[in-house]
């Protein structure tokens, strides 16, 4: 099995500990440093560049300390944080579409076949799932990545997609053909 | 014979689903030879991007742009009408943080229906907007106010509709018409281009005359 990244439940605690003692600051710090990665790679999936990815990361988090002392236990600091990920995401990609109509979001790799039968390593592999990855949408490319990659569980899912649990499964389930034509499309046997 | 695809068809989905397989997967050797792909597969996209790390002092770039907010706010309270409802805290609409720490800005905006001030993007004709807009380390600041992406409502630093203190400028304008109102910041240490009323034209000049740009959430009055 690939790495677990679970939810940090020490740094969670001790967030919610910094809170409950108007110490919203040392809260952030904690917030930061156990999930600033993993929400800055989530950035990336969307915004596909380094320095974008950062400004939303750092945006994120501005707008987290915000809106602390508000948030409900109930659910978890980890989940509401990539949803604020994720609308500072979209709204930024939706005021560049509008800055940039001319420009597409994904700039389209080109495809590069190789021959088939070759043994595929492991960085070509990589390599031909991003560029495939490139190709889906954004809708279909966050479920993915949010599943695998961070692996997150449905519930998660829906909190920060705001679609329903059903409807991710079924986007999941039927992005992963989708995929696996692509990688073959470019040589790549799994 | 044909390649059976159950696995791709309804296996992936009842593993999405938490279900049990039924024997079928373990007896077809097309679909056992599909579930060890998908689990390269999913293995492989766990790995993406695992390279990935943020800037080591991006921690601190955010600790100090809250700490420069809070301050913001401080100030604003007192500038901004002293008898709106507390719970009306700032909805921070667009920040932006240039890897040089010497140069940063923010650009926010409240809504106001009478008294009462409220969140989101959609507002009411008649509505107040204020808007708030820090820029730290530019020589040249202006904020703007565009309407359906064709019309200028206003641009200003200092004159009205605009307030400067120190490194902020504060506007506040009545939405009167309908349509869809974008405020923009604008920072240059070299003069800005000046603005003809074309949204997307007046940033892509501005930009391309080095100036850094920051565009705010989009407020909708209808």
């Amino acid at each position: 099995m690939w790495p677990l990244m679970p939810l940090d439940e020490t740094a969670e605690r001790a967030a919610l500990q910094a809170l409950d003692n108007n110490q919203s600051e040392h809260a952030l710090r904690r917030l930061m440093q156990a999930y600033g990665t993993e929400i800055y790679r989530f950035c990336y999936s969307f915004m596909k560049n380094r320095s974008d990815a950062e400004d939303m990361l750092q945006l994120t988090f501005m707008q987290a300390y915000e809106a602390l002392e508000g948030h409900s236990s109930k659910s978890s600091l980890r989940a509401w944080l990539y949803t604020i990920a994720r609308n500072r995401c979209l709204d930024k990609l939706k005021a560049e579409r509008r800055l940039q109509t001319r420009v597409a979001f994904v700039e389209e790799p080109p495809e590069s076949p190789m021959e088939s039968g070759d043994p595929v390593g492991d960085d070509q592999l990589v390599a031909a799932l991003r560029n495939c990855l490139a190709r889906v949408s954004t809708a279909v490319r966050t479920a993915v990545l949010l599943r695998f990659q961070r692996e997150l569980s449905y519930p998660e899912m829906e909190a920060i997609l705001q679609e329903s649990a059903k409807t991710l499964q079924v986007r999941v389930s039927r992005a992963l053909p989708e995929l696996h034509r692509c990688l073959l499309r470019q040589g790549i046997s799994l | 014979m044909s390649r059976c695809t159950r696995f791709e068809d309804e296996g992936l989905l009842r593993i999405e689903r938490g279900e049990a397989l039924d024997s079928h997967f373990d007896e077809c050797t097309d679909c056992r030879h599909a579930q060890q792909e998908y689990v390269r597969l999913k293995r492989a996209i766990g790995s993406l991007d695992e390279e990935l790390e943020p800037s080591p002092e991006w921690q601190e770039r955010v600790l100090d742009s809250v700490k420069l907010a809070g301050a913001t706010r401080a100030n604003t309270s007192r500038w901004w009408v002293g008898g709106v409802a507390l719970a009306a805290s700032a909805v921070v609409a667009a920040v932006l943080l240039n890897t040089n720490p010497g140069r940063a800005g923010s650009l926010s905006h409240e809504l106001f229906s009478g008294q009462v001030a409220y969140r989101g993007a959609a507002a009411k004709p008649g509505d107040q907007l204020r808007l708030q807009s820090t820029a730290r380390g530019s020589r040249y600041t202006q904020l703007r106010l565009y309407r359906d992406d064709q019309e200028l409502i206003f641009s200003c630093n200092d004159g009205p509709p605009c307030e400067q203190e120190s490194d902020r400028i504060f506007a506040s304008v009545a939405l009167t018409a309908f349509g869809r109102y974008q405020a923009v910041l604008l920072m240059s240490d070299s003069a800005i281009p000046p603005a003809t009323g074309a949204l997307d034209h007046d940033v892509l000049t501005a930009r391309e005359a080095g100036s850094q740009v920051i565009v705010g959430e989009s407020i909708d009055v209808r």
